[in-house]
């Protein structure tokens, strides 16, 4: 575990199962959203450079879907790449554009950043060839991820300055409102206790909610430094992991299309799963192999 | 050229995604991720109900009550409309609540509440002195064709 943090490379494995891992939601997220939408009532981004109504038909969504999928398969094999890179990136676009454009903002803008900026990398292999793109395929992505949760800090710096922090106060309305949010998705009473529960905690330890928040603030504004190198990635990807947790145990708010990027290419929980798994492996071989030997005498 | 970019290699995706984000600020890929930047002194929240005034869950309309929270703002916008404390008067409401249920019509036109009345409804929640009140009001109905 502690070297694979110290070296500041990505092993092939690690690259393999943050691609395979990242297609998955993407796969999941594509679905979703050609199963969802056909027209796109409320233009945004590139759909607002069409001119007239935009109808997407199901033999068009069928063509979509397998270029996807080949896409995605030419992704993970490594074939292909740059193509396959840009193919991934228009088709991201196009897809969440078509979300924004039905007003659904679930702010996957780090699923086609992280595409387009692996994209970038593998350009930029294209014309120098010793660039090292094993390294900033990736850095690239966590470059685009950690930005991006800066550009949240500011924005809160920006609207609310510091009384961010104080305005916290009034966070029961809030909480309020994304409970209820889920009560009406699924009809859950469950939602409403819950709510009632936090609010009754928020008002209990306002200091401790002030204090959460402040260090909400200045996690996401220094998540920029995860881009020195790996263990800052790793480390700064579980502050925002106990971040994300705190956002949704007390505002029942978890954004997919944010922290899971996040998760993939900061911490890479499969393949840390994975040397678990080895090392448990490794222990029990040599655990079973000493029992062996001590029954042999 | 190529030194330039080596030399800046660790920081230029960053560095173009914020220039990015300050020239087209929320178009898909760029996000300022504004939402939760503050903490208003009230919220809404839209729910569908039926003839017999029960609720039909947002997810057998092919939406969310976060979708619902979002088209809300962008009609307001779009049109707008002033919104926010409460203070969109009845005819305003009934024009958002005919856009909201007119969006969510075209992408269900093949679900089950064909035929069906569907109403829109929205609940203002805000603070009397130190409680949380909430005030319901009906925007729009309509029959799924």
């Amino acid at each position: 575990m502690n070297s694979f943090l110290k070296n500041n490379s990505y092993s092939k494995l690690e690259w393999t199962l943050m691609k395979s891992s990242f297609s998955l939601i993407w796969l999941l997220s594509f679905l979703l959203i050609i199963s969802r939408y056909n027209y796109a009532p409320t233009p945004e981004s590139i759909f607002k450079l069409l001119p007239g109504g935009f109808y997407l038909c199901f033999n068009a969504k069928i063509f979509l879907l397998i270029t996807n999928l080949l896409l995605i398969y030419f992704y993970i094999i490594e074939k292909h790449i740059w193509w396959s890179l840009m193919g991934l990136s228009l088709i991201s676009l196009f897809a969440f554009s078509l979300e924004d454009s039905n007003s659904d903002f679930n702010r996957n803008t780090m699923i086609t950043g992280v595409f387009f900026a692996q994209f970038i990398a593998y350009s930029i292999k294209k014309k120098y060839i010793d660039f090292d793109v094993d390294k900033y395929r990736i850095q690239f992505s966590v470059q685009l991820i950690s930005i991006s949760y800066t550009i949240s800090a500011i924005a809160k710096l920006n609207t609310s300055g510091l009384k961010w922090i104080t305005d916290g106060l009034l966070m029961p309305l809030q909480i309020m409102k994304t409970n209820y949010f889920g009560f009406v998705n699924d009809g859950n009473l469950e939602h409403i206790t819950n709510a009632n529960h936090i609010i009754n905690l928020v008002d209990k330890y306002s200091l401790g909610v002030m204090f959460v928040l402040a260090f909400t603030l200045i996690i996401e504004l220094f998540a920029v430094i995860s881009i020195i190198n790996k263990k800052y990635a790793f480390v700064y990807g579980l502050l925002l992991v106990f971040m994300h947790i705190g956002f949704y145990l007390v505002l029942d708010v978890a954004i997919a299309g944010t922290y899971i990027p996040m998760l993939i290419f900061m911490i890479n929980p499969v393949f840390i799963f994975w040397i678990i798994l080895k090392a448990l492996k490794n222990y029990l071989i040599t655990a079973l192999g000493s029992n062996g030997k001590a029954n042999t005498f | 050229m190529k030194k330039v970019i080596y030399k800046s290699s660790g920081f230029i995706i960053a560095l173009t995604y914020f220039i990015g984000v300050m020239i087209f600020g929320e178009a898909h890929p760029f996000c300022k991720f504004s939402m939760y930047s503050s903490f208003a002194d009230y919220s809404y929240v839209f729910y569908f109900t039926d003839n017999e005034n029960k609720m039909i869950k947002c997810t057998d309309l092919n939406t969310t009550g976060t979708n619902l929270a979002h088209m809300y703002t962008t009609i307001c916008e779009k049109n707008d409309f002033k919104h926010g404390h409460g203070m969109e008067s009845d005819s305003v409401l009934h024009e958002i609540g005919k856009q909201m249920l007119n969006i969510i019509r075209i992408n269900n036109l093949k679900l089950t509440h064909n035929n069906k009345k569907v109403k829109i409804n929205r609940m203002y929640f805000y603070y009397e002195g130190k409680d949380i009140k909430c005030k319901k009001q009906e925007m729009y109905e309509t029959i799924f064709k």
